[in-house]
């Protein structure tokens, strides 16, 4: 084990089990929880055991696990990219309502 | 001055439009300008609608001088936003028609009543400016590449074939305003109101309009960068349709 492994592999398995406990105890959104768990228990496991992503890219037949792992991460970018863009839009709708309203009440 | 107007759906033979022609004037950061393109506008309409976006001078207490509606965003919201405002109120109040004018002092008041009566004669629902059918005073050449490069880019996007995108001088019928819901607020309003009349499936006609550049509206109006901003913003939003 180098320790870039033990350093950041120890730091994502006590993230996971953190999003573990907080699952358990009924703190915030369930489904988070495990989104979040499952996220840094993942990439513990590619930590300390770093040939998985070329055992997982094999079976979608990708050549290098680290190949697989930024499709994965543009994937999520455009992913989390959209959801913010609507979520910006949609606050800026909001806003613009909320301002119209204002100017047609206090027409002079 | 007298008028011999009979109603909104008969030919202007004067020089004032009919009450129910709301022309909307956003306005942001025009005090130096809006009053004398106030007065030139109320020699050729009798309703006028301004709505200062959030100005930080004093452009509202200009406006406060005239007979104008006045409305006012308590922030700036962009261009688009203040013309759907301007809009909603004119057909709130019972506007036949609406049109939309630039507090900059570029159009030509007189432009209004051509395009009235080319709607009204043709019964058109849109009636679209275009500097390229008519006249441009002092446009700098970059300008005229950018605004062709927004004609083709508009083209590509909505497909609509129109020679000038981007001018703010259009009036529209009611019919044609219900059907305008401007969610674009800034400058990609004026390829947002394209879309929509693309798809309301009304007819539209374009009218020659002079446009006066001079050095405040130019230093006001879109640089380079802003217009492939623009272009960035409106790629963005289809995608994310």
């Amino acid at each position: 084990m180098t320790l870039f492994q033990w350093t950041f592999g120890t730091l994502c398995a006590l993230v996971a089990l953190r999003h573990v406990i907080r699952i358990v105890r009924g703190d915030g959104s369930r489904l988070a929880g495990i989104f979040w768990g499952l996220l840094w228990a993942g990439a513990a496991v590619t930590i300390f055991r770093p040939g998985v992503t070329g055992e997982l890219a094999a079976l979608f037949g990708i050549g290098r696990g680290a190949d697989l792992v930024m499709y994965l991460a543009v994937l999520a970018g455009i992913v989390v990219t959209r959801y913010f863009y609507s979520r910006m839009r949609r606050l800026e709708n909001l806003l613009t309502e909320v301002v119209r309203d204002i100017a047609l009440k206090q027409v002079q | 001055m007298i008028d011999s107007i009979n109603n909104s759906d008969t030919k202007v033979t004067s020089d004032r439009l009919p009450p129910d022609v709301f022309v909307v004037v956003p306005a942001y950061n025009e005090a130096p300008r809006i009053g004398p393109v106030l007065e030139g506008l109320l020699e050729v309409a009798r309703t006028v609608v301004v709505v200062d976006d959030g100005s930080r001078d004093n452009t509202f207490d200009v406006a406060r001088r005239y007979p104008v509606w006045l409305l006012r965003h308590v922030v700036n919201l962009g261009q688009g936003a203040a013309i759907q405002t301007g809009i909603t109120f004119a057909l709130q109040k019972g506007a036949q028609f609406v049109a939309t004018f630039d507090a900059d002092g570029q159009h030509e008041p007189r432009d209004l009543l051509r395009m009235y009566n080319r709607l009204v004669e043709e019964g058109a629902d849109y009636a679209l400016g275009s500097r390229f059918l008519g006249r441009t005073e002092n446009m700098p050449w970059s300008r005229w590449l950018m605004l062709k490069a927004a004609v083709w880019f508009t083209r590509l996007m909505s497909g609509i074939w129109v020679t000038d995108t981007h001018n703010g001088i259009r009036m529209m019928t009611r019919r044609g305003a219900e059907r305008i819901h401007i969610t674009l607020n800034r400058m990609e309003h004026a390829s947002e109101i394209l879309d929509q009349i693309a798809r309301s499936g009304y007819r539209y006609i374009e009218v020659p309009v002079t446009i006066r550049y001079s050095v405040e509206s130019l230093a006001k109006g879109q640089k380079t960068t802003a217009a492939v901003r623009l272009a960035a913003k409106l790629f963005a939003e289809r995608l994310a349709q």
